[in-house]
């Protein structure tokens, strides 16, 4: 809505600059912000801070065979630092928080979960402003859902740790002078090491301090365990200020211990994006171009 | 350019479209939340074989059941028949819950008044001068005879409440050059097993192995883990291991009870008095069914230091059964009696 507002703007700014030249020059120039002028070319760090909401659904057959689902919230941190030697050191922070029930009686699941990934993305195709990147991950996840109203089987906890694929696609575009940054992302889990409980086991075996199990990975591949996610976003650039929108899709399915597990949410993104220079040690102290106000 | 887009677009739509959960309908349906209720006793309820249940009969039986009464049905009624087939499983860790009841079974508790007499309990053990401390009751018990030398008396009929402050007791007991100890669980019915393995540490002095657990791994009827033994360390604050402790219990004791009495048998300062208790030697676990209702069952089941299972009950070290004060008001607490007779405060009497 915001971007067709702003492109609606933009074009009778610009019918109307004939007209009206100083309101509408201001209100582009308003918009477009003034460019930071530097005398050498500046490899910057990429980074999206955001924040999702949507529907999440959840089938944990540990705790339930009936799939809950309710409101689902995400917060993330995406850092993307394009290397001069032709990749991008790319990480991914997420802690995501879920109200789940079961349409049939209400009982409550409390879904919680992080997870991080960070490794490297080669730039693949890169003309005509599309610019696609693939790679591989690391990645450490951890998720975990309480529901009060079981007994033994009250908490159950998946995590995991491996490596996953991502793709990754970024078309920049000039819409009435503005530009604006289309990225679409999909990772998806290739193998990894993976705890889980197993079929009828109690969460004592975990919690209990005297008699605690040791803990039991399984190796796992995307015939058992398949983690998909997939985003959509906007960069609408305002003034000097970056907003973020955009569409997040992902589904986990495992299947280990005789346990069914699936999740999937659908969230809307919304957050900002900005460029950070890491400038520590000689480049910031021993540099006339910066001033560092608690050094100097 | 446009056409990649367009082909990212589809496959974006594609891939949400067909990678979410698709969410389970609310279904009131009889015959569906019959099967469902069953499929889960049988995959996951851990003492159908050593219980000698036949529960593909119980499926013959309400599958007929539903069949015949189709259209007839109400809410209630399925209800009530649902609990009946639970019934045949005798465990008093099975329940249907639903909105306006919660079906049960009791029987293991025989006649209560057997065993656990409150009224004597409040009137002459406890009267109006105890402590209490958690869900404990405390006092000391005049001996007949030797007054100098009391007998300490906990009551602690719930284990879902948290053990008292033990220090305290037995610093009391101490000062007070109390003989012996008589913690009476008779009556309680459960609780957490935190608390049954913490009260146990209290009587021990070196870490023990107290038993071991199983829980099922998949759904077949013999899908189960090795057996995992259960240790207990002794407690650190306090302990009670020089003098006596005698037990009471009762057929009330299940579940946290239950396991505190298999435990505790480790303790070499320790005997039990009383009747067997109720069992109840299976962890429960819960699970739901397509029309909301909630099923409570036996997930995980517990094996004494000989590894035989604990789910029927355990026996005292000395058998004892009270008259029912039911039949008898002026009934004397014979299990209490039979402490004081172990313990060598009273003579052993052939009469009330």
């Amino acid at each position: 809505m915001m971007l067709i507002a702003i492109l609606f703007l933009a074009q009778s700014v610009a019918a109307q600059s004939e007209s009206r030249p100083s309101i509408g020059r201001k209100a582009v120039a308003y918009l477009k912000g003034t460019p930071w002028v530097y005398d050498s070319l500046l490899y910057t760090t990429h980074n999206k801070v955001l924040l999702g909401i949507g529907h999440g659904a959840l089938l944990d057959t540990y705790l339930s065979p009936i799939v809950h689902a309710g409101r689902d919230l995400q917060i993330k941190a995406l850092t993307d630092h394009a290397s001069r030697r032709g990749y991008h050191r790319y990480s991914e922070l997420e802690g995501e928080f879920g109200l789940l029930r079961n349409p049939a009686n209400y009982a409550l699941i409390y879904h919680f979960g992080v997870d991080y990934s960070t490794g490297p993305l080669w730039r693949v195709y890169d003309r005509g402003g599309l610019r696609v990147n693939v790679g591989g991950l690391y990645n450490i996840s951890g998720r975990g859902n309480l529901k009060l109203s079981n007994t033994n089987n009250v908490f159950t906890l998946k995590a995991s740790t491996g490596l996953d694929a991502m793709v990754r696609g970024t078309y920049r575009l000039s819409l009435c002078g503005y530009p604006i940054v289309m990225g679409y992302s999909a990772q998806a889990s290739l193998l990894h090491l993976t705890f889980s409980p197993e079929y009828g086991q109690s969460y004592y075996d975990y919690v209990s301090e005297e008699n605690k199990q040791g803990i039991k990975l399984y190796m796992t591949h995307p015939g058992n365990r398949f983690s998909f996610h997939q985003r959509a976003v906007v960069d609408l650039p305002i003034r000097h200020f970056t907003f973020t929108f955009g569409i997040e899709h992902r589904y986990n399915s495992e299947d280990l211990n005789r346990l069914e597990y699936r999740k999937s949410h659908l969230s809307l993104l919304l957050g900002w994006s900005f460029d950070s220079v890491r400038l520590g040690g000689g480049k910031s102290m021993r540099s006339s171009f910066v001033r560092n106000m608690y050094h100097q | 350019m446009k056409k990649y887009l367009h082909t990212s677009i589809l496959l974006l739509l594609l891939t949400t479209l067909t990678g979410c959960v698709k969410e389970t309908p609310v279904n009131k349906d009889y015959e569906a939340n019959f099967k469902a209720l069953w499929t889960i006793i049988n995959e996951r309820y851990c003492f159908l074989d050593e219980k000698e249940v036949d529960w593909d009969q119980e499926y013959r039986v309400y599958a007929k059941w539903l069949a015949d009464n189709k259209g007839k049905l109400n809410d209630l009624l399925f209800f009530n028949n649902m609990n009946a087939m639970l019934r045949q499983l005798k465990d008093g860790h099975v329940n249907l819950v639903s909105s306006f009841n919660s079906g049960r079974y009791h029987d293991w508790m025989g006649d209560p008044t057997e065993g656990n007499n409150i009224y004597i309990r409040d009137k002459y053990y406890l009267g109006q001068n105890y402590f209490s401390s958690g869900g404990m009751k405390f006092s000391l018990i005049a001996v007949e005879g030797d007054k100098e030398n009391p007998v300490g008396y906990i009551s602690y009929p719930s284990f879902s409440n948290s053990i008292g402050d033990m220090k305290f007791f037995f610093d009391l007991m101490n000062y007070a050059k109390c003989r012996a100890l008589i913690l009476d669980i008779r009556g309680n019915g459960g609780g957490l097993v935190d608390n049954a393995d913490k009260l146990v540490s209290y009587f021990i002095d070196k870490k023990q192995l107290v038993g071991y657990t199983q829980y099922k791994t998949g759904p077949g009827r013999k899908d189960f883990s090795e057996l995992t033994p259960q240790y207990i360390t002794p407690n650190e604050e306090a302990r009670w291991t020089d003098k006596p402790v005698v037990i009471l219990q009762d057929r009330g004791c299940y579940s946290a009870a239950n396991d505190f009495l298999y435990k505790v048998r480790v303790a070499t300062n320790v005997t039990r008095i009383g009747l067997p208790s109720g069992g109840g030697g299976g962890m429960p676990a819960v699970s739901e069914l397509p029309n909301g209702w909630r099923v409570r069952y036996s997930a995980v089941r517990s094996f004494d230091l000989n590894k035989v299972s604990v789910e029927q009950g355990i026996d005292p070290d000395i058998y004892q059964a009270n008259e029912s004060y039911y039949e008898q008001p002026a009934a004397k607490d014979r299990i209490m009696q039979k402490a004081m007779e172990h313990l060598g405060l009273i003579k052993p009497t052939t009469s009330n």
